[in-house]
C-alpha cells in the first residue's frame, strides 16, 4: 500500500503478463471449485503458484 | 493516448475507488482525485477536465492530484495501456482437465429453484459403475494434464455412494501418476462421520448446500415429497429407497442441515470447503444469511445469485440491482468486522487475488466448459457443463461414441472473452472470464446461430459487477490503516 496526497494505492496490480497459448492447465477448472452457478477466474488460483 | 474507460470508478458508501483495468491495480481517491477522473471519464479531455477541476477543487490540489495521476500511469497502475491479448487464439489440444459426475440424477430434496430439468429429475436415473469408470477412462485418454479433478455432483451425490467410493478407486488405480482433485456437492442430508473419513482419506473438497437462515433455507429448500421407484439400482448399489430411508421425514431442511454442518466443522477441521447457498429476490439482505453461517462455525462460504426464469416470483431482476450492490458492500464490512473480532470469514467471491491470480489465458477463457471441463449424466451423455444436463441441443456426444458434436465442442473454445462484443469493452472482463456459458445459452441462445455463447446474459454481467465491487471494497477495507 502506498499513500501520496490525493491517491492512495491499495494494490498495484500485474495483469500485464506473458500470453502463453496454450495454457499450461495446471489451475482448478472453475466451477468444480464451489460456486457452481456463475463463477469467475478473479478469484482462481494459478495451479503452479499453488505448488 | 490515455484511454480514459480503462479505470472503473466505485463509490462504495464513503469511498471512491479507481481499479485501473489492464494493470488490476486498485486505488483509493479523495475527493480531489476523484473529481477530476469523473470529469475525464465524462468529457474524455484531460486538459479540460483539469481546467473544470481546477475551479471547482483550486489549483494547488488539483496540480498535486495530476502529478500522482501521471506517476501512476508511468508506473503501469493507472490508465494502463490495454494488455495486447486481444490476439488470444485458443488453443486446438485435447484439453480436457475436469469431469462433472452425475453420479445421481435423483436427490432426496426438492428445491423450488432446482436448475435440473423437470424430464430429468423425475427419471432419477443412478449412474452405474460401468458408466463411472468409462467416464473416468476417458478423462485419462483426453488428458495428458497431471492434475485432474472430478466432482461428483447430482441431484444428490451421496444417494450414489457406492458409485462415488468406486470412481474413486477406480481412478487412483487407472491413473496413479495424475494428481486427482475429487470434489463432493451434496445437501448434507446423509452426510455422516464415514462419508467425512472418506473424503478426508481421499483429499475431497467439499461444496455443502445451505442457503443460511432457517426461514430463508426452509423456503426454498425442501425433502422430496414422495418416495421412490422401487426398481433396483445398478451395479453396486443398494436399492434408492433403502438409501432413502435414512432421510428425515420433514419437509423443512434447515434444522438437519444445521446439524450436519455443525458436525462437519468439527469432523473435518481445516478440509478444504464451501459453505455453498443461493440467494434470490425474497432475501436480498444475504448478509445476514452469511452471518448465520459463520454463526454455525462456517469459515468458508459462498452465497451466489439464484438461476431462475425471470418468471419465477423469487427470480432477481434489473430493479433488484441496486439493493444487490449495496448489499455486498456491506457484506465486505461485515467479513471485515469479523476479521477485526478474530473472526476470518473466506467469503469465495471476494478473494481476488489482484497482484497474482490466474494467467491470461485463464482470465480470457473462463470455465473452460465444453472442452477443459465436461459434465457425464448417468446414460453417459456428454455435456459442456453440469447446467446442460438435461438440454438435448447442447449434448456434445456419449462416452461409448465419444464427441457427435466437434462443432458445438468448438464453439465453447472460441467463446473467449475477445470474442464476445459485451466483454471486450466490460471494466470486469480480466476477473470474470466472459460470464456462464449456461446462462448465456439457456436464457436467450437457443434461437442464436452461436447459440448464444457470443453474448452473455446481460443481467449475469451486472450480477457479477456488483459482486467484483464488493470484492474491490472488500481489498480496500483490508487496507485501511488502524
Amino acid at each position: 500500500m502506498k499513500t501520496t496526497g490525493h491517491i492512495r494505492t491499495i494494490v498495484a496490480g500485474s495483469l500485464r503478463k506473458p500470453l502463453l497459448t496454450p495454457e499450461c492447465g495446471s489451475c482448478q477448472t472453475s466451477c468444480q471449485s464451489a460456486c457452481k452457478t456463475s463463477c469467475t477466474v478473479g478469484n482462481q488460483i494459478c495451479g503452479i503458484s499453488k505448488q | 493516448m490515455w484511454n480514459f474507460q480503462a479505470v472503473k470508478l466505485i463509490q462504495a458508501e464513503d469511498r471512491c475507488l479507481a481499479f485501473d483495468v489492464n494493470s488490476g491495480s486498485l486505488h483509493e481517491l479523495d475527493a480531489v482525485a476523484g473529481g477530476l477522473l469523473r470529469l475525464v471519464q465524462e468529457r474524455g479531455d484531460w486538459r479540460q477536465s483539469v481546467r473544470e477541476a481546477t475551479q471547482l477543487y483550486g489549483p494547488e490540489a488539483v496540480s498535486a492530484a495530476v502529478e500522482e495521476v501521471e506517476a501512476l500511469h508511468e508506473a503501469g497502475h493507472l490508465f494502463t495501456p490495454d494488455p495486447g491479448w486481444e490476439r488470444y487464439a485458443p488453443g486446438a489440444g485435447p484439453d480436457l482437465k475436469a469431469l462433472c459426475l452425475n453420479v445421481s440424477h435423483d436427490c432426496n430434496m426438492s428445491c423450488d429453484y432446482c436448475f435440473v430439468p423437470g424430464q430429468v429429475r423425475t427419471g432419477r436415473e443412478i449412474m452405474p459403475g460401468r458408466v463411472i469408470r468409462a467416464a473416468l477412462d476417458l478423462l485419462l485418454k483426453s488428458s495428458s494434464h497431471r492434475n485432474l479433478a472430478v466432482d461428483f455432483f447430482g441431484g444428490e451425490p451421496l444417494l450414489n455412494l457406492a458409485g462415488i467410493r468406486e470412481g474413486v478407486a477406480y481412478a487412483l488405480d487407472r491413473g496413479p501418476d495424475r494428481n486427482w482433485k475429487f470434489t463432493l456437492t451434496t445437501n448434507t442430508l446423509l452426510f455422516d462421520e464415514a462419508v467425512c473419513s472418506f473424503t478426508l482419506d481421499h483429499n475431497f473438497g467439499l461444496v455443502l448446500s445451505s442457503d443460511g437462515r432457517p426461514e430463508v433455507h426452509d423456503t426454498f429448500r425442501h425433502c422430496a415429497a414422495a418416495p421412490v421407484s422401487e426398481r433396483p439400482a445398478p451395479g453396486l448399489l443398494p436399492p434408492a429407497a433403502d438409501i432413502r430411508r435414512q432421510t428425515p421425514a420433514i419437509r423443512g431442511t434447515a434444522a438437519v442441515v444445521a446439524r450436519r454442518l455443525q458436525d462437519y466443522f468439527q469432523w473435518a477441521a481445516g478440509q478444504e470447503h464451501y459453505v455453498r447457498g443461493t440467494y434470490t429476490s425474497r432475501n436480498l439482505d444475504f448478509t445476514e444469511d452469511v452471518r448465520y453461517l459463520a454463526g454455525l462455525g462456517a469459515r468458508s462460504i459462498s452465497l451466489e445469485p439464484v438461476v431462475a426464469d425471470p418468471e419465477q416470483p423469487f427470480a432477481l431482476h434489473e430493479e433488484d440491482l441496486p439493493r444487490i450492490r449495496e448489499e455486498y458492500f456491506r457484506l465486505a464490512r461485515f467479513l471485515r468486522d469479523q476479521e477485526q473480532a478474530g473472526c476470518r470469514i473466506s467469503f469465495y467471491h471476494f478473494q481476488l487475488d489482484l497482484p497474482g491470480g490466474p494467467c491470461a489465458a485463464k482470465r480470457l477463457t473462463g470455465c473452460g466448459a465444453g472442452y477443459q471441463y465436461l459434465a457425464v449424466a448417468p446414460d453417459g451423455a456428454l455435456y459442456p457443463c453440469h447446467q446442460f444436463v438435461g438440454h438435448p441441443e447442447y449434448c456434445l456426444g456419449d462416452l461409448e461414441r465419444g464427441i457427435r458434436r466437434p462443432d458445438l465442442q468448438e464453439q465453447f473454445r472460441q467463446a473467449h472473452v475477445f470474442a464476445k462484443p459485451a466483454c471486450r469493452s466490460c471494466w470486469a472482463r480480466f476477473l470474470c472470464g466472459g460470464g456462464c456459458h449456461a446462462q448465456a445459452a439457456l436464457t436467450s441462445g437457443a434461437s442464436l446461430p452461436d447459440g448464444g455463447l457470443g453474448r452473455p446474459y446481460p443481467l449475469t454481467c451486472k450480477l457479477v459487477q456488483a459482486r467484483l465491487e464488493g470484492a474491490l471494497y472488500y481489498l480496500a477495507l483490508g487496507e485501511q490503516q488502524p
